[in-house]
Formats: structure tokens, C-alpha cells, sequence
């Protein structure tokens, strides 16, 4: 085995090279899963988020200008995806208690996506990406193209708002 | 400041990579989004070029074929020197006809706009000649266009402007865009025209992300049309027993039509000629067949046109008009006979190489092997006619590519009740004869 360099894949599958475009989604793949598992409920719509996310990625590659932002580029179109199905279906994530068959396979996806739930599209990716991506705010102001202190009070405004779900969350548990 | 919400966030974090993925199932689901991706990219290349027809025996090419052509220096400083036209390059670099008309400034720039809301209809320039005429236009718009339908253009002038085939590239792929969109809508005449009178009027509806917009721009060509030139021919040819005649040959500035008609005891119909051109005493050749519309179907004498580029521009001492293979299948084959409730083919041309994959009500889709050293880039035919002669609403049609030799002809219909069997004349087919027919144009 050798190792490939990843920024020279996604270099090439920018080009249109379809067998680095493969390497490029094989080598993103767990993220992407991991990703799409924070927003939706089990493994069956992970892989279709996954799915999506690859004929969304195929179809647009040329516009990534970036090589070396080909894996956040990935995960916003994971987003993007699962923030619509979402939308559409909105049992999922609303009100884990009352949707019974479309309850969240674990306690921990069922409890962050209640969380997530509150925040705006923006604020979920914004957090998603510096808190389970570990991207950084000065990355994530170049790929949104703001200024890294637009960055840095939307993420004091979406903690804030956390703060408030989780305090409401914990007194709701002493009651 | 947040620690709390940190902490809690990474906790998520730290449990959610616990999670076992279904890493197998992974390399499935991405083959599935790149196979659904790149059948899509090959559907939307076939239905790009789009063509509306008016005569009843119309046919197109829905294919665009892509050639590389030299562009000449006297080309690109032509082009230089009209501003705005280097969006255009692209769309005429392939056609030496065009090159010709930029060359020899028989581009007329117009320059006129109408602004409607959010969204401006420029008509940069045109060429105009008897046979038709290219109008170069922009829209732009204030935000980022995601998508234009164009809607039956129509041009209007105090004289009536003959029936006409439209073509324009379908606006805009989903991987862009764009504030600006330009492009050339191409308008052949049905019969050659002289308009006395050149005031014209566009009328282009177009649907731009959902809004319907009814642009109507008036505009003044400053100059009237070059005459075009008539060469006489009159010359029956036989190519494998098939006999034609060459009745004349039209040179205008935007293409030249070579008229034929078919002897009526011919065993095969004649579909295309794909090498049909003009040479020169040394065999350069000074015009080949046109992409985008090839022909025009049979008029009220029975006879043909086919479109090749033009060479008004220059002329050489000698030309000969030369053919050396056309498609051609046996008379009673020459339509595709199907039945879409049963899936069955039920008349073809006889060699086997068209196969059903689906059929319903709703449509169809077959396969066609092609012979491997040719490149057949054409659409089988237009229109459905069903048993009773009725015409079926068909809601689109296209070819695309599988394989190297394999073409996938598919066709969507608005079930309007019509009643099978449905039938298609055949406009282009991958079946040969060859011949070696050359004719002096004599002035």
C-alpha cells in the first residue's frame, strides 16, 4: 500500500478524473457517514445521504476551486442534504418522543439532534464544522468568504442559544 | 466563556465516533451517485442542442457535434475587434461559414435591450441573409440564474417571414450559474427570403427560474443581405443502385443548400448524407455538412435540402459538390414501428442492432449498436404518429451515449390516450452505401 496524497486527488478529480473522484469519496467516506449520522436517525439514511452526496459532488466538482477544501466542501453538501430531508420530514428530528417509528437508533444522535433542531441551517453547519470537524475559524471564514470576526460572534450567538437549550434541558431533568 | 457548551459538544463528538459505520455498503452507495450523476451529465449533453422544427417533415440533429477547427488570426481579429463577442467564440469557431462572416465584417452589430424587472434582453448582433438569420443575444440578470426555458421565438417584420426551424443551445447546465447568459438563436427560412423592409421585431419569451418573462425587442439591421448564389445543376447520380438527382446548389453567406430529390423507384430512402461537401480542384474542401440542422424535409416538389458551411466568402477557381457514403434503409424498414404497452418492436430496420430496454405508455427507451468505426451522432427522428395517424404528444426526445457503439434513444410522451401501435419515420441511421459522386459547379 502507498500513501496517496489527498490534496492531489482532489486536485485531479477537480479536472474531471473520475477513478481520483472515487478515491476522493472512498478517502472521505467515515466523515461523510459520521456526518450525515449527526443529522439523521440510523444507517439506512446515512448511505443514501451518502449516495447524494456523491452525485451532488460529481455533478459540481469543477466548482471547488480549492483542493485542499475538498473534504469540508463534502461534508456542506452532506449538510446541505441532510438539512433538506430534514425539511421534508420533519418527524425525524422535531420530536424524537412522539415519532415513534422514526426514533433515532441511539441516545446520543437522538440528544444532539434535538439540540441541533433549535439552531438555524447556518448555525448547525457552523457548529458541526468547528466542533465534530475541528475545522478552524480562520477555514471556515475563507470558505464562507466573511471576515474571521462575522465567524466568531455567530458562534458566540449559536452557543448562547445552546446554552439555553441545554440550562432549559437540565432544569427540565431536576424537575 | 462557553466552556460547558464546548465540553458538551465534544462529548457528542466523542460518543458519535463510537458509532459503527456501514463502511461496506459505503463504496455501494458511492458507484450508485456516480453512475446516476454521469448518466445524467450524458442525458443533458444529448438534449443541449435543441432544435424546433415547423415543417412537417422535419428532422433534427440533436447531438451537437464537437470539432476542432483552426481559428484563423484574420478570425480571431475579426472577432477582436466587435466588442462583447468573445462569449460568442465558442459558438462559431466550428463553422468556417461563420469564421468567413467575421472575416469579411458581414456581422451587423445591433445593440439593442429591453429590461424587464430584475432580467435585460440584449440583442448584440445579427446576420441576415436569405436563408436565415443568427441573432447573438445576451440576457442578464441582477441575481445568479439557475435556469432559463427558451419559449418559441418568433420574429416579426411588415413582410411575413416564412416558417421557420429555430436552434439555440438549451441555456443553462446546473453546475453554473451565471449573471450573463449568451448565445445564438438560429433562424432558417423554409424558402430563401428578401425582406424589403428591415425592421424587425424578437419576440422571446423565455421562464427564468419559474418567472415567465415576455421579452419583445424591436431592431433595425443597418444593411440589407448579400445575393446569394445559385448554381443549376440538374444531374442524376446512382450511388449502389439508389438514384438521385442534384438539382441545384445555393451558396448564401450563413450556409449553402444543395437540393435533391429522389427517384421514386429507388428499393432504399435515402436518410443522410454525412460527408456530403464542396472541394476544390485539390481537394481541399471549402464546406462540409453543418452541425445542428442538416436537412430540411421534403417540400411540396419532393425534394431535399441539405445545409453545408459555407464558403461565400472566398471561391475557388473549380468546386465539385462530393458525396461518398450516405445512410440509407430499405423502404419498408425506413420507420420505427413500436408498441409501447407491449414492448414489442414491431417494424425496424432489419439488421437487429435497435433493442427495447423499457417501454410504457409513458415512453420508451431502445438501444442502437453502431458500427464501431463510425461516429453516428444523430437523432433517430421526430415526432410519433399513432395508429390512427394522430399525432402523439411526445414531451421530449434524445439520444445519449452508453458505450463506445451503443446509443440510447429515449423518449418521454404526455399519454394523451393515443393508440398504439406508434410509428417514427426514420431521419438518420447508422446503415451505409458507397459511392463516389463528384459534380462541377459550373457558374
Amino acid at each position: 500500500m502507498w500513501v496517496v496524497d489527498d490534496i492531489e486527488v482532489a486536485r485531479k478529480a477537480i479536472k474531471g478524473d473520475e477513478e481520483a473522484f472515487v478515491t476522493l469519496m472512498q478517502i472521505h467516506k467515515e466523515a461523510l457517514l459520521r456526518t450525515a449520522l449527526a443529522f439523521l436517525k440510523n444507517e439506512h439514511d446515512a448511505l443514501e445521504a451518502l449516495q447524494e452526496t456523491t452525485y451532488r459532488a460529481f455533478k459540481k466538482i469543477g466548482t471547488l476551486k480549492e483542493p485542499a477544501y475538498a473534504k469540508t466542501w463534502l461534508i456542506r453538501i452532506t449538510i446541505n442534504y441532510c438539512q433538506d430531508q430534514l425539511k421534508k420530514d420533519k418527524r425525524y428530528v422535531r420530536d424524537g418522543k412522539s415519532a415513534d417509528s422514526a426514533v433515532s437508533d441511539n441516545l446520543t444522535q437522538l440528544e444532539l439532534q434535538e439540540a441541533l433542531s433549535i439552531l438555524s441551517a447556518d448555525e448547525q453547519q457552523l457548529i458541526y464544522m468547528k466542533y465534530f470537524q475541528d475545522v478552524k475559524i480562520k477555514d471556515i471564514a475563507a470558505l464562507e468568504k466573511i471576515p474571521e470576526g462575522t465567524v466568531k460572534s455567530r458562534l458566540h450567538k449559536t452557543l448562547r442559544t445552546l446554552r439555553s437549550h441545554f440550562e432549559g434541558k437540565g432544569e427540565m431533568d431536576h424537575v | 466563556m462557553y466552556e460547558k457548551e464546548e465540553q458538551k459538544l465534544t462529548g457528542f463528538k466523542d460518543r458519535l465516533e463510537q458509532v459503527a459505520l456501514p463502511l461496506e455498503a459505503a463504496d455501494g452507495a458511492i458507484m450508485q451517485g456516480l453512475e446516476r450523476a454521469k448518466r445524467e451529465k450524458l442525458q443533458a449533453r444529448a438534449k443541449r442542442k435543441r432544435t424546433l422544427w415547423s415543417l412537417a417533415a422535419a428532422a433534427l440533429i440533436i447531438l451537437t457535434l464537437v470539432t476542432t477547427i483552426r481559428v484563423s488570426p484574420a478570425f480571431a481579429n475579426a472577432v477582436a475587434s466587435i466588442p462583447g463577442m468573445e462569449e460568442f467564440v465558442e459558438l462559431i469557431q466550428n463553422d468556417k461559414g461563420l469564421q468567413g462572416v467575421f472575416e469579411n465584417e458581414y456581422y451587423q452589430p445591433i445593440g439593442e435591450s429591453q429590461t424587464i424587472g430584475n432580467a435585460t434582453l440584449t440583442i448584440d448582433g445579427v446576420i441576415l441573409d436569405e436563408s436565415g438569420m443568427n441573432i447573438f443575444y445576451t440576457i442578464e440578470s441582477a441575481v445568479e440564474m439557475g435556469d432559463i426555458v427558451i419559449e418559441g421565438p418568433a420574429l416579426e417584420n411588415q413582410q411575413d417571414v416564412p416558417p421557420s426551424s429555430i436552434s439555440y443551445n438549451h441555456p443553462i447546465t446546473q453546475e453554473d450559474s451565471p449573471r450573463r447568459y449568451s448565445d445564438i438563436l438560429g433562424f432558417t427560412f423554409q424558402d430563401p427570403v428578401k425582406f424589403e423592409d428591415l425592421n424587425f421585431t424578437l419576440e422571446l419569451p423565455i421562464i427564468l427560474d419559474g418567472t415567465k418573462f415576455d421579452f419583445s425587442v424591436p431592431f433595425t439591421i443597418p444593411e440589407n443581405v448579400k445575393p446569394s448564389i445559385v448554381y443549376e445543376m440538374n444531374e442524376e447520380v446512382e450511388v449502389e443502385g439508389q438514384k438521385f438527382t442534384v438539382k441545384d446548389v445555393t451558396i448564401h453567406p450563413l450556409r449553402i443548400g444543395v437540393r435533391i430529390s429522389f427517384d421514386s423507384k429507388n428499393t432504399m430512402k435515402v436518410l443522410q448524407f454525412e460527408d456530403m461537401r464542396l472541394e476544390d480542384q485539390n481537394g481541399e474542401v471549402w464546406g462540409s455538412i453543418m452541425n445542428g440542422i442538416s436537412s430540411r424535409g421534403e417540400d411540396e416538389n419532393g425534394d431535399y435540402v441539405y445545409f453545408l458551411q459555407s464558403n461565400y466568402f472566398e471561391t475557388p477557381e473549380e468546386l465539385y459538390l462530393r458525396i461518398n457514403k450516405m445512410q440509407a434503409v430499405d423502404k419498408e424498414n425506413a420507420s420505427l414501428v413500436i408498441d409501447t404497452e407491449k414492448g414489442s418492436l414491431i417494424n425496424t430496420p432489419k439488421d437487429d442492432n435497435l433493442e427495447m430496454v423499457h417501454s410504457s405508455r409513458d415512453g420508451f427507451e431502445l438501444t442502437l449498436k453502431t458500427p464501431l468505426e463510425e461516429e453516428f451522432n444523430f437523432g433517430l427522428g421526430a415526432g410519433l404518429t399513432d395508429a390512427n395517424g394522430k399525432k402523439v404528444d411526445v414531451a421530449s426526445e434524445g439520444m445519449g451515449f452508453k458505450e463506445d457503439n451503443i446509443r440510447s434513444w429515449t423518449v418521454d410522451i404526455n399519454d394523451d390516450g393515443y393508440i398504439n401501435p406508434v410509428k417514427m419515420e426514420l431521419f438518420a441511421y447508422p446503415n451505409y452505401i458507397n459511392g463516389d459522386v463528384k459534380i462541377e459547379l459550373k457558374k
